[in-house]
């Protein structure tokens, strides 16, 4: 039993090495890692840079295996026991027998531990080793279950937007369709006819049409007018008669500033397109 | 879904189209009616106190007669410049008058005046016209009418007839039987001169084309007979004392032959061509009905006349080198006294309009009738020289009046001239300055 602990400690010293150096180069990893990483990677970066190193760690460990596959002494016990002499001699002798054959299965027993722990050790470290393996294949998996969830979100997120924007231009489009409808249906309006006939008999009114126009006379004249009516542009389009003509249009439309203003704000154009001809004796 | 997205589409570039116009469409249907202007009283630069003529009442009565304008009344007017460079266009755009006319009568001698006048656009804020003219107290008025002429034409695109002269006749009662007279005044009824009085009737008077002579028919002597008399002069001669009738004379548009009435012997009156110069005469129609008053178109193509061969009286017009006449007028029972307007394009008759004699002008072309005066007993039409009004005689308690009218019978003015029994006045052509 004295050798069991000559034995032991060195295994024992072994093993803690083995941790030590191990733990050691992980940790030196971890420190020596988090400098460059942005912090926006970390998760995904980090989780990616341990399996590339530790792999050759791992790969190291079937070093010590030849160590275990050493062919065992086993042989030795399987020696045919010797017959028994003379009681004395024989019992001396059977007792030296004994003792070495004692010694030789404490012996025995005591490599049987230690190649059993031996193996319990390699074995512990195999299943670290896979253990680490396979934490590291989880988080690689997670990693990559992270990415994946990252582009789809920022999928999802384009899409989102997308359809947002689309939404938002359609209801826009929409939006001017009414104004428009609106516009058009208000043009039609009662109150339209009544803003236009407003402005045309207030022009008319102030229109002193010249001797030279005839019932062949035709003036359009685009007129710019701000909301109160104020006239601020008169730019006659086509007038088939004289400068007289011309003149009068002219001065007809100043005169008529400002033009009345309508009963509904929507019906407010800031151009007006006006066609002058003669009233028709007929 | 397709189709209507398509639609929808489309409508909405439509409507985007429709949108990007100048958007409010109004229709003005314009009516005629008078131009406010303002006559700025005219300045005057001169030795004395009194100016010769107030010029701007001579203008502004102008323009207010032809019923285009509506003067600005002087206690109206914000400020009253004499030159250009004083004229605030504001002052006068927010009265809404839409043009100005400033001047002033500058003396350079001691019946030697210079008019200096301008028109202004006040909207436009430019000078539409300027002119300095010459003038002594005698020609004074004149002048004032050329001012008129020209601001009229530039604010209604036709010429002015302010500067153009009327003839007429007037029926006088006195003491010992009436006088009768032919008159020539300026077209405002101004200026009146007696060309020629008789005891006997005088009838007909027409100008000629250069109007400086007058045709006429007189009855001195108890007998018709056709004298072309210059005004400046006062000469005359007779052109035609024919048996029997001698009436109705009318200028060729060359001013060398008359287009005459004569009845000959068995008083049948036909019309007639006479050479001025020759005396000779071409008889045109030889219709056993009366066909008289005739009158030339102004290309000198046709002669236009009145005749009853139809039964009432109708306007025919036959070539000026004889032929078949063709009748002109269908309207109506009565249609007499033809005047073609100097453009050419409308005839004026007296037409009976429903038992009352009146006014009317028919378009050649398109030979529709318009009546213009609202009288019983309305008589001779003639057309001013720009054919954009007419001259004719009404009746009014008893006596005969002058009225005119525009050609498209919106306008009508009384004309305050002559004395007793006013008829027959003819417009003169427009003077030429040589």
């Amino acid at each position: 039993m004295a050798q069991v602990p000559e034995n032991f400690v060195p295994v024992s010293m072994a093993v803690v090495l083995h941790v030590a150096l191990f733990g050691s180069m992980l940790v030196a990893f971890d420190w020596a890692r988090p400098a460059p990483i942005t912090p926006m990677a970390i998760q995904a970066t980090l989780v990616t840079e341990i399996p590339e190193v530790a792999p050759p760690v791992v790969e190291e460990l079937p070093k010590p295996d030849p160590v275990i596959e050493e062919p065992e002494p086993e042989p030795i016990i399987d020696e045919p026991e010797p017959e028994p002499d003379n009681s004395e001699e024989l019992r001396l002798q059977a007792e030296e027998e004994k003792r070495i054959q004692d010694a030789f299965i404490e012996k025995e027993r005591l490599e049987k531990i230690r190649k059993q722990e031996e193996a319990n050790r390699i074995k512990r470290e195999r299943e670290e080793a896979q253990r680490k393996k396979d934490e590291e294949a989880r988080k690689e998996r997670e990693r990559q279950e992270a990415e994946r969830k990252r582009q789809e979100d920022i999928q999802r997120q384009r899409e989102e937007n997308e359809r947002l924007r689309k939404e938002l231009e359609a209801e826009q489009r929409q939006a001017e369709l009414d104004a428009e409808e609106r516009r058009f249906a208000t043009r039609n309006s009662a109150a339209m006819s009544a803003y236009q006939f407003a402005i045309g008999q207030k022009i008319r009114r102030n229109w002193a049409v010249p001797a030279s126009a005839n019932s062949e006379t035709r003036c359009t004249v685009l007129v710019t007018q701000l909301p109160g009516g104020d006239i601020v542009g008169v730019n006659i389009r086509t007038c088939n008669g004289d400068d007289a003509v011309k003149r009068s249009v002219e001065a007809a439309i100043r005169r008529s500033s400002p033009l009345p203003e309508p009963s509904d704000p929507d019906l407010f154009d800031r151009n007006l397109t006006l066609n002058l001809t003669l009233e028709r004796d007929d | 879904m397709v189709l209507k997205r398509i639609g929808f589409l489309l409508l909405a570039s439509f409507a985007m189209a429709s949108a990007a116009n100048a958007d409010l469409v109004i229709d003005v249907q314009g009516v005629s009616q008078p131009t406010p202007v303002a006559i700025v009283p005219f300045g005057w630069e001169g030795d004395s106190p009194n100016v010769p003529l107030d010029v701007a009442t001579v203008i502004k009565n102008d323009l207010r007669r032809s019923g285009r304008f509506a003067p600005t009344d002087e206690n109206d007017m914000l400020q009253k410049p004499t030159d250009g460079v004083d004229v605030d266009f504001t002052d006068w755009s927010i009265l809404g008058v839409e043009a100005v006319v400033v001047g002033k009568v500058i003396q350079t001698g001691a019946n030697a005046y210079t008019l200096q006048f301008q028109l202004f656009d006040t909207f436009r804020r430019e000078q539409l016209v300027g002119y300095q003219m010459p003038a002594s107290r005698g020609t004074m008025r004149r002048a004032a009418h050329m001012v008129a002429d020209m601001i009229y034409e530039k604010l209604t695109g036709i010429k002015g007839v302010f500067g153009t002269k009327v003839a007429y006749i007037t029926a006088e009662e006195q003491p010992d039987g009436r006088l009768y007279s032919l008159v020539v005044s300026d077209q405002d009824g101004e200026n009146e001169n007696t060309v020629m009085e008789s005891k006997d009737p005088i009838m007909s008077p027409a100008w000629s084309p250069d109007s400086r002579q007058i045709a006429y028919v007189s009855f001195e002597g108890s007998r018709s007979s056709i004298f072309v008399q210059t005004l400046r002069s006062g000469n005359r001669f007779q052109v035609s004392d024919a048996p029997g009738i001698n009436g109705a004379p009318a200028f060729s548009p060359d001013g060398r032959k008359l287009v005459i009435t004569l009845g000959g012997v068995e008083g049948n009156p036909d019309i007639y061509v006479l050479d001025i110069r020759t005396r000779q005469t071409k008889r045109l129609t030889t219709h056993r009905a009366i066909d008289t008053e005739g009158t030339w178109s102004p290309d000198g193509k046709y002669i236009y006349f009145t005749s009853d061969r139809a039964g009432g009286p109708q306007v025919y017009r036959i070539s000026a080198d004889g032929g078949t006449p063709e009748r002109i007028t269908f309207e109506g029972s009565y249609n007499a006294r033809p005047r073609l307007s100097p453009d050419g394009t409308r005839l004026a008759m007296v037409h009976n309009d429903r038992g009352n004699y009146r006014i009317a002008v028919m378009n050649i072309e398109r030979r529709d009738l318009l009546v213009l005066s609202t009288g019983r007993q309305d008589e001779s039409p003639s057309f001013a020289p720009n054919s954009d009004s007419l001259i004719y005689a009404t009746r009014q308690g008893g006596d005969g009046v002058l009225e005119t009218v525009s050609a498209d019978g919106l306008i009508r003015q009384k004309m305050a001239s002559g004395q007793g029994d006013v008829r027959e006045p003819v417009w003169s052509p427009f003077p030429r300055f040589q």
